[in-house]
Protein backbone atom coordinates (compact mmCIF):
# COMPACT_ATOMS: atom_id res chain seq x y z
CA UNK A 1 0.00 0.00 0.00
CA UNK A 2 3.06 2.26 0.49
CA UNK A 3 4.50 3.17 -2.46
CA UNK A 4 8.10 4.43 -1.32
CA UNK A 5 8.31 5.26 1.90
CA UNK A 6 7.15 7.58 5.18
CA UNK A 7 9.66 10.09 7.01
CA UNK A 8 10.02 11.67 10.39
CA UNK A 9 12.45 14.20 11.46
CA UNK A 10 15.03 11.22 12.40
CA UNK A 11 13.89 8.61 10.39
CA UNK A 12 12.96 6.53 7.27
CA UNK A 13 9.99 4.12 7.54
CA UNK A 14 9.83 1.62 4.41
CA UNK A 15 9.23 -1.96 3.74
CA UNK A 16 12.33 -3.61 4.05
CA UNK A 17 13.99 -6.03 0.66
CA UNK A 18 16.29 -8.87 1.08
CA UNK A 19 19.61 -6.71 1.25
CA UNK A 20 18.21 -5.81 4.70
CA UNK A 21 18.13 -9.15 6.21
CA UNK A 22 21.80 -9.21 7.95
CA UNK A 23 20.75 -5.60 9.34
CA UNK A 24 17.66 -6.53 10.61
CA UNK A 25 18.67 -10.15 12.23
CA UNK A 26 21.85 -7.83 14.10
CA UNK A 27 19.06 -5.22 15.58
CA UNK A 28 16.71 -7.68 16.66
CA UNK A 29 18.81 -10.36 17.84
CA UNK A 30 18.49 -9.25 22.11
CA UNK A 31 16.43 -11.66 23.90
CA UNK A 32 14.45 -8.84 25.61
CA UNK A 33 13.31 -7.74 22.44
CA UNK A 34 12.02 -11.78 22.14
CA UNK A 35 10.76 -11.50 25.54
CA UNK A 36 8.24 -8.65 25.22
CA UNK A 37 6.66 -9.22 21.93
CA UNK A 38 4.80 -12.50 21.05
CA UNK A 39 5.97 -13.47 17.47
CA UNK A 40 9.37 -12.91 17.88
CA UNK A 41 12.17 -15.92 17.95
CA UNK A 42 14.90 -16.16 20.01
CA UNK A 43 18.25 -16.78 19.12
CA UNK A 44 17.08 -14.90 15.88
CA UNK A 45 19.00 -16.15 12.30
CA UNK A 46 19.77 -14.35 8.76
CA UNK A 47 17.43 -17.07 8.01
CA UNK A 48 14.80 -16.20 9.95
CA UNK A 49 14.96 -12.67 8.80
CA UNK A 50 14.83 -14.09 5.00
CA UNK A 51 12.12 -15.53 5.32
CA UNK A 52 10.33 -12.24 7.49
CA UNK A 53 11.48 -10.02 4.59
CA UNK A 54 9.67 -12.22 1.98
CA UNK A 55 6.67 -12.53 3.50
CA UNK A 56 5.96 -9.09 4.81
CA UNK A 57 6.32 -8.50 0.51
CA UNK A 58 3.47 -10.76 -0.45
CA UNK A 59 1.00 -9.22 -1.91
CA UNK A 60 -1.72 -10.93 -0.14
CA UNK A 61 -0.12 -9.90 2.86
CA UNK A 62 0.27 -6.76 1.96
CA UNK A 63 -3.79 -5.65 1.49
CA UNK A 64 -3.93 -6.52 5.37
CA UNK A 65 -0.52 -5.72 6.51
CA UNK A 66 1.75 -2.90 6.21
CA UNK A 67 5.34 -4.20 7.74
CA UNK A 68 7.71 -1.57 7.44
CA UNK A 69 11.83 -1.24 8.71
CA UNK A 70 12.45 1.79 10.70
CA UNK A 71 16.40 3.44 10.06
CA UNK A 72 18.40 6.34 11.28
CA UNK A 73 17.96 8.96 8.25
CA UNK A 74 21.76 10.12 8.90
CA UNK A 75 23.08 6.48 9.31
CA UNK A 76 20.87 4.35 7.20
CA UNK A 77 21.07 1.67 9.95
CA UNK A 78 18.11 -0.23 10.57
CA UNK A 79 16.80 -0.16 14.19
CA UNK A 80 13.52 -1.32 14.53
CA UNK A 81 10.33 -2.34 12.95
CA UNK A 82 6.50 -1.15 12.97
CA UNK A 83 3.58 -1.83 11.51
CA UNK A 84 0.02 -1.50 11.10
CA UNK A 85 -1.43 -4.93 11.02
CA UNK A 86 -4.83 -6.40 10.41
CA UNK A 87 -6.33 -3.39 8.85
CA UNK A 88 -10.46 -3.92 8.27
CA UNK A 89 -10.93 -2.03 5.30
CA UNK A 90 -15.04 -3.01 6.79
CA UNK A 91 -14.71 -1.59 10.04
CA UNK A 92 -11.80 0.68 9.08
CA UNK A 93 -9.96 -0.34 12.13
CA UNK A 94 -5.94 -1.77 12.25
CA UNK A 95 -3.52 -2.89 14.90
CA UNK A 96 -0.04 -1.35 15.70
CA UNK A 97 2.93 -3.36 16.57
CA UNK A 98 6.31 -2.22 16.66
CA UNK A 99 9.93 -3.29 18.35
CA UNK A 100 13.44 -1.30 18.39
CA UNK A 101 16.69 -2.26 19.00
CA UNK A 102 17.82 -1.98 22.45
CA UNK A 103 21.05 -0.02 21.80
CA UNK A 104 18.09 3.14 20.58
CA UNK A 105 15.67 2.60 23.49
CA UNK A 106 15.05 5.78 25.75
CA UNK A 107 15.45 8.10 22.40
CA UNK A 108 11.52 8.30 21.57
CA UNK A 109 12.59 6.64 18.20
CA UNK A 110 9.58 4.10 18.96
CA UNK A 111 7.48 6.82 19.42
CA UNK A 112 8.67 8.94 16.63
CA UNK A 113 8.15 5.89 14.16
CA UNK A 114 4.11 5.21 15.78
CA UNK A 115 3.53 8.62 15.45
CA UNK A 116 3.96 8.99 12.12
CA UNK A 117 2.36 5.67 10.98
CA UNK A 118 -0.77 6.22 13.23
CA UNK A 119 -1.15 9.62 11.21
CA UNK A 120 -0.67 7.81 7.93
CA UNK A 121 -3.53 5.17 9.28
CA UNK A 122 -5.77 8.25 9.48
CA UNK A 123 -4.79 10.25 6.83
CA UNK A 124 -4.34 7.94 4.14
CA UNK A 125 -6.03 4.86 4.86
CA UNK A 126 -9.00 6.84 6.21
CA UNK A 127 -9.34 4.86 9.55
CA UNK A 128 -11.61 5.24 12.38
CA UNK A 129 -9.72 3.34 15.02
CA UNK A 130 -6.06 2.48 15.48
CA UNK A 131 -5.74 -0.30 18.57
CA UNK A 132 -2.42 -1.90 19.82
CA UNK A 133 -1.71 -3.77 22.99
CA UNK A 134 1.16 -5.17 25.54
CA UNK A 135 2.28 -7.02 28.05
CA UNK A 136 1.24 -5.72 31.24
CA UNK A 137 4.94 -6.14 32.21
CA UNK A 138 5.81 -3.88 29.48
CA UNK A 139 5.23 -0.62 30.88
CA UNK A 140 8.07 1.03 28.01
CA UNK A 141 5.40 -0.19 25.13
CA UNK A 142 2.40 1.34 27.12
CA UNK A 143 4.03 4.77 27.38
CA UNK A 144 4.52 4.45 24.29
CA UNK A 145 0.97 4.15 23.03
CA UNK A 146 0.31 6.90 25.44
CA UNK A 147 2.52 9.06 23.61
CA UNK A 148 0.70 8.77 20.36
CA UNK A 149 -2.26 9.67 21.90
CA UNK A 150 -3.94 6.03 22.43
CA UNK A 151 -6.68 5.91 25.47
CA UNK A 152 -5.99 2.64 27.62
CA UNK A 153 -9.37 0.75 27.20
CA UNK A 154 -8.99 -1.82 29.69
CA UNK A 155 -6.99 -5.09 30.55
CA UNK A 156 -7.29 -9.00 29.35
CA UNK A 157 -6.55 -11.84 31.74
CA UNK A 158 -4.21 -14.11 30.60
CA UNK A 159 -4.65 -13.76 26.44
CA UNK A 160 -1.52 -15.17 25.53
CA UNK A 161 0.63 -18.30 26.67
CA UNK A 162 4.13 -17.49 26.34
CA UNK A 163 7.12 -19.96 27.25
CA UNK A 164 4.48 -21.56 29.50
CA UNK A 165 3.18 -18.37 31.41
CA UNK A 166 -0.29 -16.89 31.04
CA UNK A 167 0.27 -13.24 29.60
CA UNK A 168 -1.97 -9.92 30.90
CA UNK A 169 -2.12 -7.61 28.08
CA UNK A 170 -3.31 -3.65 28.06
CA UNK A 171 -5.57 -2.79 25.28
CA UNK A 172 -4.84 0.47 24.14
CA UNK A 173 -6.78 2.58 21.30
CA UNK A 174 -7.06 5.75 19.57
CA UNK A 175 -9.94 6.90 17.46
CA UNK A 176 -10.72 9.34 15.16
CA UNK A 177 -11.79 11.76 17.17
CA UNK A 178 -8.91 11.50 19.91
CA UNK A 179 -6.88 12.32 16.55
CA UNK A 180 -8.04 14.97 15.61
CA UNK A 181 -8.50 16.77 18.73
CA UNK A 182 -4.95 15.98 19.50
CA UNK A 183 -3.86 17.16 15.94
CA UNK A 184 -5.84 20.37 16.44
CA UNK A 185 -8.21 19.70 13.22
CA UNK A 186 -11.04 20.60 14.89
CA UNK B 1 -5.09 -28.30 24.62
CA UNK B 2 -6.91 -31.93 23.88
CA UNK B 3 -6.39 -32.50 20.20
CA UNK B 4 -8.32 -35.63 19.97
CA UNK B 5 -12.05 -34.28 20.21
CA UNK B 6 -13.74 -34.19 17.07
CA UNK B 7 -16.33 -31.15 16.95
CA UNK B 8 -18.05 -32.28 14.08
CA UNK B 9 -21.59 -33.69 15.50
CA UNK B 10 -20.68 -33.95 18.21
CA UNK B 11 -23.68 -33.35 21.15
CA UNK B 12 -24.04 -32.13 23.86
CA UNK B 13 -26.77 -32.30 27.09
CA UNK B 14 -28.17 -30.04 29.30
CA UNK B 15 -31.54 -30.66 31.86
CA UNK B 16 -33.43 -29.00 29.26
CA UNK B 17 -31.46 -28.75 25.89
CA UNK B 18 -29.61 -30.69 23.22
CA UNK B 19 -26.78 -28.93 21.43
CA UNK B 20 -25.60 -30.25 18.39
CA UNK B 21 -23.55 -29.46 14.91
CA UNK B 22 -26.69 -27.94 12.94
CA UNK B 23 -27.17 -30.21 9.12
CA UNK B 24 -28.13 -29.19 6.06
CA UNK B 25 -31.93 -29.60 7.23
CA UNK B 26 -31.91 -27.18 10.13
CA UNK B 27 -31.34 -25.10 7.34
CA UNK B 28 -35.25 -23.17 7.69
CA UNK B 29 -35.06 -23.10 11.49
CA UNK B 30 -31.90 -21.86 11.84
CA UNK B 31 -33.04 -18.95 9.60
CA UNK B 32 -36.03 -18.23 11.08
CA UNK B 33 -34.11 -18.71 14.10
CA UNK B 34 -32.58 -14.80 13.55
CA UNK B 35 -35.21 -13.93 11.84
CA UNK B 36 -36.17 -10.86 14.22
CA UNK B 37 -35.01 -7.66 13.61
CA UNK B 38 -34.48 -7.15 17.28
CA UNK B 39 -31.93 -10.09 17.21
CA UNK B 40 -30.30 -8.28 14.14
CA UNK B 41 -29.18 -4.68 16.11
CA UNK B 42 -27.34 -6.66 18.31
CA UNK B 43 -25.44 -9.58 15.90
CA UNK B 44 -23.30 -8.75 12.82
CA UNK B 45 -24.20 -11.03 10.41
CA UNK B 46 -26.98 -13.68 9.91
CA UNK B 47 -28.57 -15.65 7.39
CA UNK B 48 -30.76 -13.41 4.95
CA UNK B 49 -32.62 -16.60 3.63
CA UNK B 50 -32.98 -20.49 3.86
CA UNK B 51 -30.07 -20.55 1.07
CA UNK B 52 -28.13 -18.29 2.83
CA UNK B 53 -28.42 -20.59 5.64
CA UNK B 54 -27.53 -23.54 4.16
CA UNK B 55 -24.31 -21.90 3.25
CA UNK B 56 -23.22 -21.03 6.59
CA UNK B 57 -24.15 -24.77 8.08
CA UNK B 58 -21.73 -26.21 5.55
CA UNK B 59 -19.47 -23.26 6.47
CA UNK B 60 -19.96 -24.31 10.07
CA UNK B 61 -19.51 -28.03 9.21
CA UNK B 62 -16.10 -26.78 8.07
CA UNK B 63 -14.75 -25.06 10.60
CA UNK B 64 -15.73 -28.13 13.02
CA UNK B 65 -14.18 -30.56 11.16
CA UNK B 66 -10.95 -27.80 11.14
CA UNK B 67 -11.50 -28.09 15.06
CA UNK B 68 -11.59 -24.41 15.05
CA UNK B 69 -15.18 -23.55 16.03
CA UNK B 70 -17.85 -25.67 17.59
CA UNK B 71 -20.90 -23.86 16.49
CA UNK B 72 -24.41 -25.51 17.67
CA UNK B 73 -28.08 -25.50 17.27
CA UNK B 74 -29.75 -25.78 20.32
CA UNK B 75 -33.30 -27.80 20.45
CA UNK B 76 -35.61 -28.23 23.35
CA UNK B 77 -34.87 -31.86 24.32
CA UNK B 78 -38.17 -32.85 24.87
CA UNK B 79 -40.11 -31.23 21.32
CA UNK B 80 -36.95 -30.81 19.69
CA UNK B 81 -37.70 -27.49 18.60
CA UNK B 82 -34.64 -25.00 17.70
CA UNK B 83 -34.46 -22.56 19.79
CA UNK B 84 -31.04 -20.69 19.49
CA UNK B 85 -27.39 -20.90 17.96
CA UNK B 86 -24.20 -20.50 20.34
CA UNK B 87 -20.41 -21.38 19.03
CA UNK B 88 -17.30 -21.92 20.66
CA UNK B 89 -15.25 -19.43 17.80
CA UNK B 90 -11.53 -19.26 17.13
CA UNK B 91 -10.28 -21.93 19.24
CA UNK B 92 -6.74 -21.18 19.51
CA UNK B 93 -4.52 -24.14 20.72
CA UNK B 94 -1.57 -22.47 20.94
CA UNK B 95 -3.29 -19.68 24.16
CA UNK B 96 -5.58 -22.04 24.58
CA UNK B 97 -8.57 -19.68 24.61
CA UNK B 98 -11.81 -19.31 22.58
CA UNK B 99 -14.45 -16.75 21.99
CA UNK B 100 -18.42 -17.24 22.61
CA UNK B 101 -21.29 -15.94 20.58
CA UNK B 102 -24.93 -16.75 21.05
CA UNK B 103 -28.12 -15.81 19.88
CA UNK B 104 -32.03 -17.28 20.83
CA UNK B 105 -35.15 -17.00 18.58
CA UNK B 106 -37.45 -13.89 20.35
CA UNK B 107 -39.96 -16.29 21.07
CA UNK B 108 -37.78 -18.27 23.59
CA UNK B 109 -36.51 -15.13 25.29
CA UNK B 110 -36.48 -14.78 29.04
CA UNK B 111 -36.50 -18.55 29.45
CA UNK B 112 -32.71 -18.76 30.37
CA UNK B 113 -32.15 -20.74 27.62
CA UNK B 114 -29.18 -19.53 26.05
CA UNK B 115 -27.63 -19.11 29.51
CA UNK B 116 -27.86 -22.58 29.75
CA UNK B 117 -26.43 -23.68 26.22
CA UNK B 118 -23.85 -21.64 27.09
CA UNK B 119 -22.69 -22.45 30.39
CA UNK B 120 -22.39 -26.42 28.58
CA UNK B 121 -20.53 -25.00 26.21
CA UNK B 122 -17.74 -23.34 28.56
CA UNK B 123 -17.55 -26.75 30.57
CA UNK B 124 -16.33 -28.29 27.49
CA UNK B 125 -14.39 -25.68 26.89
CA UNK B 126 -12.70 -25.87 29.83
CA UNK B 127 -12.84 -29.27 30.75
CA UNK B 128 -12.63 -31.46 27.30
CA UNK B 129 -10.83 -28.60 25.41
CA UNK B 130 -8.67 -27.40 28.48
CA UNK B 131 -8.64 -24.01 27.06
CA UNK B 132 -7.41 -21.31 29.70
CA UNK B 133 -9.54 -17.97 28.99
CA UNK B 134 -12.91 -17.96 26.73
CA UNK B 135 -14.06 -14.32 25.81
CA UNK B 136 -16.90 -12.86 24.79
CA UNK B 137 -17.74 -9.16 22.70
CA UNK B 138 -21.45 -7.65 22.84
CA UNK B 139 -22.50 -3.62 21.16
CA UNK B 140 -22.76 -1.90 24.53
CA UNK B 141 -26.73 -1.00 23.38
CA UNK B 142 -27.23 -5.05 24.22
CA UNK B 143 -27.87 -4.93 27.89
CA UNK B 144 -29.58 -8.81 27.91
CA UNK B 145 -25.97 -10.22 26.31
CA UNK B 146 -23.72 -7.92 29.26
CA UNK B 147 -26.67 -9.05 31.88
CA UNK B 148 -25.64 -12.97 30.57
CA UNK B 149 -22.19 -12.65 30.34
CA UNK B 150 -22.42 -11.85 33.86
CA UNK B 151 -24.58 -14.65 34.62
CA UNK B 152 -22.25 -17.12 33.00
CA UNK B 153 -19.02 -16.05 35.62
CA UNK B 154 -17.76 -13.89 32.58
CA UNK B 155 -15.94 -10.58 33.92
CA UNK B 156 -16.10 -7.30 32.66
CA UNK B 157 -12.36 -6.37 30.84
CA UNK B 158 -12.90 -3.07 28.46
CA UNK B 159 -15.07 -1.29 26.39
CA UNK B 160 -13.46 -0.89 22.65
CA UNK B 161 -14.84 2.38 20.96
CA UNK B 162 -15.73 2.30 17.49
CA UNK B 163 -14.67 -0.79 16.93
CA UNK B 164 -16.76 -2.18 13.99
CA UNK B 165 -18.77 -0.03 11.42
CA UNK B 166 -22.54 -1.27 11.24
CA UNK B 167 -24.95 0.31 8.95
CA UNK B 168 -22.91 3.44 8.15
CA UNK B 169 -22.22 3.09 12.02
CA UNK B 170 -19.18 2.84 14.58
CA UNK B 171 -20.57 0.91 17.55
CA UNK B 172 -18.67 0.46 20.59
CA UNK B 173 -17.86 -3.20 21.93
CA UNK B 174 -17.97 -4.39 25.73
CA UNK B 175 -15.51 -7.29 26.43
CA UNK B 176 -15.83 -9.80 28.64
CA UNK B 177 -14.14 -13.02 29.56
CA UNK B 178 -14.31 -16.26 31.93
CA UNK B 179 -10.36 -17.71 32.87
CA UNK B 180 -10.33 -21.56 33.93
CA UNK B 181 -9.61 -20.36 37.79
CA UNK B 182 -13.18 -18.27 37.30
CA UNK B 183 -14.79 -21.20 36.36
CA UNK B 184 -13.59 -23.77 38.82
CA UNK B 185 -14.34 -21.21 41.57
CA UNK B 186 -18.07 -21.36 40.58
CA UNK B 187 -18.10 -24.88 40.50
Amino acid sequence: MIKTQLETQRLILRYPTSDDAEALAKAIKDPIIAATTLNIPHPYTVEDARSWIEMVQDQERKKENIDLSVFMKESGELIGGIGLVNIREKHRHAELGYWCAVSHWNKGITTEAASRLVKYGFEELKLERIHATCFVSNPASASVQEKVGMKHEGTGRHEYIKDGESIDLHHYAIISSDWEDKEGVR
Amino acid sequence: MNQDIELLDLALETSRLILRTPVPDDAENFYNIARDPEIHRNIYTWPKNTEDAIESIAKIRKLALEKTHHIVLFVLKETSTPVGIAGLNRIDGRHRKAGIAYWCDKNHWRKGYTSEAVLRLMQFGFTELRLERIEAASFVHNDASAKLMVKVGMRFEYTARHEFMKDGKFLDAHHYAILKTDWEERQ
